[in-house]
């Protein structure tokens, strides 16, 4: 199986720029890498914060934007997102029985799961008991899982960043959920922080993906601002095998100098005139 | 536990490669871990340490002791 994972995308009304960038055209960079050079991928699984403000044109707008793929696309909330505006541009998009935008379906073998991670109002995640519920139960009747998620669930030792994770009072469920499934979940990938971040959490490999636009500055002592900048973007190709998960970092809007060597000895000897 | 894996520093004796310094680069990653991680327990190193594994680059990799 063969994932594209794009997350934190921040679409605007069509023309408003957001941090000094057109978030339309970064996005629609991506998925033209997606056309141009992976087509065979199976899922283009986009992890939340669709929108910067969650307005009924932006959703527009990424409805428009999703066209000519090569695979079916999964949409995830974040704390950007509005939920309703959100479910008025995807009328028919799956959710639980409790209106929260959790779904899931069975490729090759492995449930994938897309969650919910949103409150109103708030930055941070949450995951509260009836949540937890519809998790439990889709774990509970498959053999392997792999969860997308928009919110880290654990915090990172970065204490402002770690102030919008999943809030402290939802993570002990959420932990402890993770260790009673731990041998059939093989991933937790999300967005949300802007960079990428990579671990194990309960036994779990992680990984987080780059946002399409700026990106984050870890910070292990700020305690109240969030710091980034425009630093280049990425997507991650998630590539699923017998013998394990592979996961590439795609700097999509890389147009600069490409150097070429082949792999030999000799290709990499040291010229007369090094320079 | 906290430590710093730097790898392909791909220094060289003098001069650039593909336009960059790599011993000025390996200098600021260097700071940078003094910097913001002065706490870190190690930093490892995983190969690539030299591009052209001439003895005279080697010297030129920036050193840090720690007490």
């Amino acid at each position: 199986m063969k994932f594209v994972h794009i997350s934190d995308i921040h679409l605007t009304c069509p023309g408003e720029r957001m941090a000094g960038l057109d978030p339309h055209r970064r996005f629609a960079q991506a998925l033209d890498e997606v056309r141009g050079k992976h087509q065979d991928a199976d899922r283009i699984i986009i992890t939340g914060d669709l929108t910067h403000w969650g307005e009924p044109d932006a959703y527009a707008a990424l409805n428009d934007a999703l066209v000519d793929l090569p695979c079916p696309v999964r949409l995830l909330v974040g704390n950007h997102d509005n939920r309703a505006n959100f479910l008025s541009a995807f009328p028919d998009h799956p959710r639980d029985e409790h209106g929260y935008i959790n779904y899931a379906e069975d490729l090759d073998g492995t449930r994938l799961i897309y969650l919910d991670t949103t409150a109103p109002r708030t930055h941070a995640g949450h995951f509260g008991v009836d949540r937890i519920q519809w998790l439990e139960a889709q774990l509970q009747d498959c053999t392997h899982a792999r969860l997308f998620m928009h919110h880290n669930v654990m915090t990172l030792s970065q204490p402002a960043e770690d102030k919008i994770a999943l809030v402290s009072a939802d993570r002990p469920a959420f932990a402890d959920l993770l260790k009673r499934h731990q041998s059939k979940i093989d991933y937790l990938h999300f967005g949300h922080i802007h960079a990428i971040c990579t671990g194990t959490y309960c036994g779990i490999p992680f990984a987080s993906v780059r946002s399409t636009g700026n990106q984050s500055l870890p910070d292990f002592t700020e305690t109240e601002l969030l710091h980034g900048g425009p630093l280049a973007p990425s997507f991650a190709l998630i590539e699923v095998g017998g013998d394990g998960t592979v996961i590439h970092d795609i700097p999509f809007t890389w147009d600069g100098p490409v150097f070429s060597s082949g792999t030999g000895w000799d290709d990499w000897a040291k010229p007369v005139a090094a320079e | 536990m906290k430590f710093i894996p730097l790898a392909d520093t791909h220094v060289v004796g003098a001069g650039l490669l593909y336009g960059q310094d790599p011993a000025k680069r390996l200098s600021r990653a260097v700071a940078t871990t003094n910097a913001e991680n002065g706490d870190a327990h190690f930093v490892i190193v995983t190969g690539g340490m030299t591009y052209w594994a001439m003895q005279r680059p080697l010297r030129g990799l920036p050193a840090r002791s720690r007490s």
